[in-house]
């Protein structure tokens, strides 16, 4: 999963070779952690090690069958990136509530999600109405929402009890689909709440389940999703007299409840006790062109403008924490991955502590210093100058005078040596 | 930190903080004999006069990395833009005073020795052993180093 060659693997640990920095950072996401966290002995009590673990015992590798080293990395990502809140929470003093204990309800006569479903609604005093907005839902819940996107998904989202609740969405690139949105949330909330424990403090939601476990955990989840966002008794009262397998149906309560067509005709099929024929019509209407087109309000769910794993809600602790002292802006940039050449993207504080750690200027002095060191010791970077293409001329000199110059790059690499000569000096 | 080595001669960095690393490992310092054999002060000839000193490039935003030989038992000896250098120590350490005078536009060469939260603990032999370890932040190492370092183990 850590995709270490294997002639690298065996030199390690053979101790042929020692592990660089690059190394134990990919192994570190492979457990959820930071290279601090690994060198300091966490990886046995990791959430993935635990998932790993609490999967033998329980389902015969199904984890393992449903984790490709994308989904992998992006689980191990995100488990960082929650410690990285974690820490910053803890260090601006913030508290955050801890998750209602909500019990599953012995009702045998109802599917597991439905009845979870019902009974989240009750413990929160949602009735039967619409949920305007998951994403506030969770906040009130104290439950951080991560978001990603790619292009081939592997994973629909993931959930995680510790350090934080949270959950991360996993989002198609392309067109908004707000509607899987909600769902997904929905879904995870599932997993938070009755899913996971401290043997299993992560879970992840995959595209296309394989093995029987988790495909019983997942079809839970959907059910509680659909139930939770759609409830029967709300979708009995909104249809009405309306024909519940009709076109208006599924268009009011897909807008209504703001989920998609599918889920909607589910809980028509589900609330009015439709046959499979008249469900499977009701989905091939979309095919025939005859189907109407709705709109919801999605607005209470759009992800954050500064998306990605590093962005909100991380973005807006890195920035406080700044603000406060509480960490320097060197931290700031590794946690957001900023380029000590660029600018920490905060408006509206002191530029001091924003601007870039080095300038353009000093960073061609160093690539001329760095090539120097190699290629002809004893010579000195000294004046810099702009150049028009972006790049920069650098005086080299050493101690009998002038040396010729080097050309560096915008990115900082050598691209013409005018020196001559040999040479020696040292500070 | 008792491995502290000032320079005899001014233009003897690198010769001192090999002396540095010699100190660390419990062993006399040879300055004399590291500028004889290496006149023209290059600082890749460390890791050909010191046993167990292995050399490397640490790229911009990369400098953190370095608290990895140091969390394992090793120093790091590395390259300092003198010019940039010196307005640092002119700013963070306005009272530290060198019998050499000041550090001039040329590669200078320091040696870290801990890793803080944020920046790193180190011994500069142009200076006197009272005030260090001296201490640079993340973000004023990273507008000083030169790129090369050089990682001794004992």
């Amino acid at each position: 999963l850590a995709r270490l060659a294997p002639d690298r693997l065996e030199d390690l640990e053979h101790e042929r070779a020692e592990f660089s920095w690059h190394d134990l950072d990919t192994c570190a996401r492979v457990f959820g952690l930071r290279v601090d966290d690994l060198l300091a002995g966490e990886a046995g009590r990791a959430p993935m090690t635990l998932l790993l673990r609490s999967d033998q015992d329980e389902s015969g590798l199904a984890i393992r069958d449903n984790l490709t080293a994308e989904s992998c990395e992006l689980l191990g990502e995100f488990q960082r990136v929650l410690r990285d809140i974690a820490e910053l929470e803890r260090e601006l003093g913030r508290e955050r509530p801890a998750l209602p204990p909500i019990e599953d309800p012995a009702k045998p006569n109802l599917h597991p999600g439905e009845r979870r479903a019902r009974a989240v609604r009750m413990a929160l005093g949602l009735g039967e109405e619409p949920i305007a907005s998951m994403i506030e839902l969770l906040d009130k819940l104290g439950i951080s929402i991560l978001w990603s996107s790619t292009a081939e998904r592997a994973l629909d989202g993931a959930c995680a009890r510790a350090p934080i609740a949270a959950v991360l969405v996993v989002l198609d690139e392309g067109p908004p689909t707000p509607w899987r949105t909600r769902a997904t949330l929905a879904h995870e909330l599932c997993h938070l709440l009755f899913d996971l424990h401290p043997e299993r403090p992560v879970l992840l939601s995959p595209s296309a389940v394989r093995g029987p476990f988790l495909s019983s955990l997942e079809r839970t989840a959907r059910a509680f999703a659909a139930s939770l966002l759609a409830p029967v008794l709300g979708v009995r009262r909104l249809v009405g007299s309306v024909d519940p397998t009709s076109e208006v149906a599924i268009a009011i309560v897909g807008s209504t409840f703001g989920v998609g067509r599918t889920l909607a005709i589910n809980r028509l099929q589900h609330t009015f006790s439709l046959t499979d024929d008249k469900r499977l019509a009701m989905e091939h209407r979309m095919g025939a062109n005859e189907a109407l087109t709705y709109a919801a309000n999605f607005t209470g769910d759009r992800p954050p403008e500064r998306f990605g794993l590093r962005g909100e809600p991380l973005f807006g602790l890195v920035r406080q924490a700044l603000q406060h002292g509480r960490i320097p802006p060197s931290r700031a940039r590794r946690l957001l991955g900023i380029s000590p050449l660029d600018h920490l993207p905060f408006e509206g504080l002191d530029p001091e502590l924003c601007k870039p750690a080095v300038s353009p200027r000093d960073y061609a002095l160093r690539s001329a210093f760095t090539y120097l060191v190699e290629r002809h010791p004893g010579f000195v970077a000294r004046e810099v100058e702009p150049l028009a293409n972006g790049g920069w001329r650098v005086g080299v000199h050493d101690d009998r005078g002038e040396r010729g110059s080097l050309l560096i790059g915008p990115a900082g690499s050598v691209e013409k040596d005018d020196t001559s000569g040999e040479a020696g000096t040292e500070g | 930190m008792s491995f502290h080595h000032l320079q005899r001669w001014p233009d003897s960095c690198v010769a001192a903080s090999m002396c540095i690393i010699q100190r660390w490992r419990g062993e006399v310092p040879t300055e004399e004999r590291f500028r004889r054999d290496n006149p023209s002060r290059d600082p890749m000839m460390i890791s050909r006069l010191l046993p167990r000193v292995v050399p490397r490039i640490v790229e911009l935003g990369e400098e953190h990395e370095l608290q990895l030989p140091l969390r394992g038992d090793r120093i790091v000896a590395v390259t300092a833009i003198g010019h940039n250098y010196d307005a640092w120590r002119r700013r963070a350490l306005p009272t530290l005073r060198s019998p050499h005078g000041s550090i001039g536009p040329e590669l200078h060469m320091v040696v870290l020795s801990t890793r803080l939260r944020d920046g790193f603990g180190f011994m500069d032999p142009f200076y006197p052993a009272e005030a260090q370890p001296l201490e640079v932040s993340d973000n004023e190492f990273s507008r000083w180093f030169a790129g090369h370092a050089f990682i001794a183990s004992r």
